[in-house]
């Protein structure tokens, strides 16, 4: 097996497949306004034609790379390229500031690899082990988990819960359109064709995340970015790496740790690395003034989020996030379903993706020190440019699932339900997770009930379903009631 | 932000009203296992119950500035025309025809106010594109009329 993944992964294809998502990840990652998951959305439908381990490396390859893009333009132009950066600007633009821009991305490279690096290893440990007890999951077991994953709404709804639910709402609407796989009765089709296999995955998530972010940008066009610093040598010195080692290290744990738990993704795990390298620092008044740790403590940790985060997608089948839930439709797309089938089906594949993650990592760290200068010039590509051409670029992904105009008018009406969607402060991700999530919940709740003849009891009488089933309840409620105690506090300081 | 966020909330009361009284067409439990319109009108009822939650929270919320229908719009708007008129015409006139003229379009529209800048970036997308979807991922793209 380990001869076959490794003559897998050094093909010709699969190599440029990460260097072409690397180098794809970093300048959209770079680009403030470009998302990472926009970028995942926006490669999909290139993939569509190459083979699974290929397609795949491509968006592993953009998703490391987008998470660590994000820090160039934090670093030299105080603007992060990704709410993943946000906690690197604190450090990284005071040490620009000093004149030492070189360095701090220097510092940002190898941090963000070594994050990365160490969340793959514990991507390699222990995706296995837990795709093993997943194997035991039957229709009860599968419909807690996916509730599970549906109640992880509340935590990535952003300021506001009830409108993250309503978003999730809607998402598992649009996911009941189309013939019900228990009983074969076609729901909500209104005597269309179109809609009898129910709504096309892809144009839906190239509309939601990409097509609307195009029209949020064309409001802002005459923003631009502009790099005027100059970047020589970017390879950390002996001292600063003695310095931030420790740091990185920590970083990467804490990332791929907040990583793995749904709903929590990069720009969370980058601020409590920041936080607590503050807490244990000697001189935390520092923080702030341009500090080497302080800028390797958050960039290691959002890398680390990306092998964290790809551990319950692949095991449970569960997105824990916009970037996650893109890949489980780039998944499905390759006809690989995600979950603990996947690794007794398809073993081939998953190693060829861990170790297609770790080069994606060396990859970034190589593009990363060698390349700045040529990252920094796609960064300054004026918007009024870019966004006609991602526009076209979501038309063709679209078209190219299945060569038909329907979807490109689809993906429109998406694009357009999402942009209004943004103006009125709903968040999108939901959307996604419940597209998702909501079929799987149907029809393994209403399988257990056929498995029972009816019984509700069966979901109380499997352990392991009843233990997601509260973990659904307390991970629901729990963000519910935090942001009640937090609006609050507001209010009392507030009179 | 109120505005729009009440205009969602009230579509989203729509909707699941239109959920709830389709799914009431469709087959009952049987043997105790929820039919097809089980889940819909749960979620109907759910939807409904979020949107007038929204609704009565945003009353006591302070609001956000949103830019939507003025000026600032407008290049948005006429944007998503453009792309219907794209979309419309694509089928005949094809993408290599259709896709250069919507760019120059769209550049024009977002002020780029070199024409040179305008023609060889949207003959240059058109081309890339069409060499990497047809050419190298054997996707075929809409060839028009001629």
């Amino acid at each position: 097996m380990f001869v076959q993944v490794l003559a897998n992964v050094f093909s010709v294809k699969v190599l440029l497949s990460i260097i072409g998502g690397v180098a794809a990840g970093i300048s959209i990652g770079a680009m403030p306004g470009l998302t990472s998951v926009m970028g995942i959305a926006l490669l999909m439908p290139l993939t569509f034609t190459m083979d699974s381990t290929s397609g795949l490396m491509v968006l592993i390859g953009e998703f490391v790379g987008a998470i660590y893009g994000g820090s160039i333009t934090a670093i030299l132009i105080n603007t992060p390229g990704t709410p993943s950066a946000a906690a690197t600007v604190l450090d990284g633009y005071p040490m620009t500031k000093k004149g030492q821009a070189a360095r701090a991305l220097g510092i940002s490279t190898v941090s963000s690899f070594t994050g990365g690096i160490i969340s793959g290893l514990f991507l390699i440990l222990i995706a296995p082990k837990l795709a093993e007890v997943a194997l035991k999951f039957s229709a009860p077991e599968t419909f807690a988990l996916a509730l599970f994953g549906i109640s992880i709404i509340a935590s990535i709804s952003g300021k506001s819960i009830l409108k993250g639910l309503m978003s999730g709402f809607f998402g598992i609407m649009l996911s009941l359109i189309g013939i019900d796989n228990i009983t074969g009765y076609t729901r909500f089709t209104f005597g269309s064709a179109f809609l009898m296999k129910g709504l096309t995955f892809i144009p839906v998530l190239v509309g939601l995340f990409a097509m609307s972010q195009c029209f949020i940008s064309i409001e802002d066009l005459r923003e631009q970015v502009k790099i005027t610093e100059k970047i020589t040598h970017t390879m950390p010195s002996k001292e600063d790496m003695k310095i931030i080692l420790p740091t990185i290290i920590r970083g990467g744990i804490t990332g791929t740790f907040i990583g793995i738990v749904p709903g929590a993704g990069g720009d969370i795990s980058a601020f409590i690395s920041y936080d607590m390298e503050k807490r244990l620092s000697k001189h935390p008044e520092l923080f702030g003034t341009g500090l080497p740790e302080a800028i390797a403590a958050p960039e290691s940790s959002n890398n680390g989020t990306t092998g964290g985060a790809l551990i319950p997608l692949l095991t449970l089948g569960i997105p824990g996030d916009g970037n996650t839930a893109v890949m489980l439709g780039a998944l499905m797309v390759h006809n690989l379903v995600p979950g603990p089938q996947l690794f007794v089906e398809q073993p081939l594949v998953v190693n060829s993706l861990f170790l297609g993650f770790m080069l994606a990592n060396v990859c970034m760290l190589v593009m990363g020190l060698s390349c700045i200068k040529l990252f920094t010039k796609i960064v300054s590509i004026p918007k009024v440019i870019l966004v006609p051409i991602i526009m076209v670029m979501c038309v063709v992904g679209a078209y190219a699932i299945d060569n038909a105009f329907s979807d490109i008018v689809l993906m429109f009406v998406f694009g357009v339900i999402g942009y209004f969607m943004i103006k009125g402060g709903y968040p999108l991700s939901p959307i996604v997770l419940a597209l998702i999530l909501g079929p799987m919940a149907e029809g393994n709740f209403r399988r257990s009930l056929v498995m029972s003849h009816g019984s509700y009891a069966i979901f109380f009488t499997h352990p392991i379903a009843f233990v997601f089933i509260l973990i659904a309840i307390v991970s629901f409620v729990f963000p519910i009631v935090k942001q009640a105690r937090e609006n609050r506090k507001e209010k009392g300081a507030g009179k | 932000m109120k505005k729009v966020s009440a205009c969602i909330a009230i579509t989203m009361i729509a909707l699941s009203v239109l959920l709830i009284l389709v799914a009431s067409t469709y087959p009952a439990a049987n043997q105790g296992v929820p039919g097809p319109g089980f889940f819909p009108t749960l979620l109907g009822i759910g939807v409904i119950a979020l949107s007038f939650g929204q609704l009565l929270v945003q009353r006591h919320e302070a609001d956000i500035q949103v830019r939507l229908f003025c000026k600032e719009n407008v290049p948005v708007f006429i944007t998503m025309g453009l792309l219907v008129v794209y979309f419309l015409v694509l089928k005949y006139l094809g993408f290599r025809i259709a896709t250069p003229l919507f760019l120059i379009a769209v550049m024009r529209l977002f002020q780029v106010k070199k024409w040179s800048v305008c023609i060889l970036t949207a003959v240059l997308t058109t081309v890339c594109t069409y060499l990497v979807f047809s050419t190298l991922l054997s996707v075929q793209l809409p060839y028009g009329i001629f």
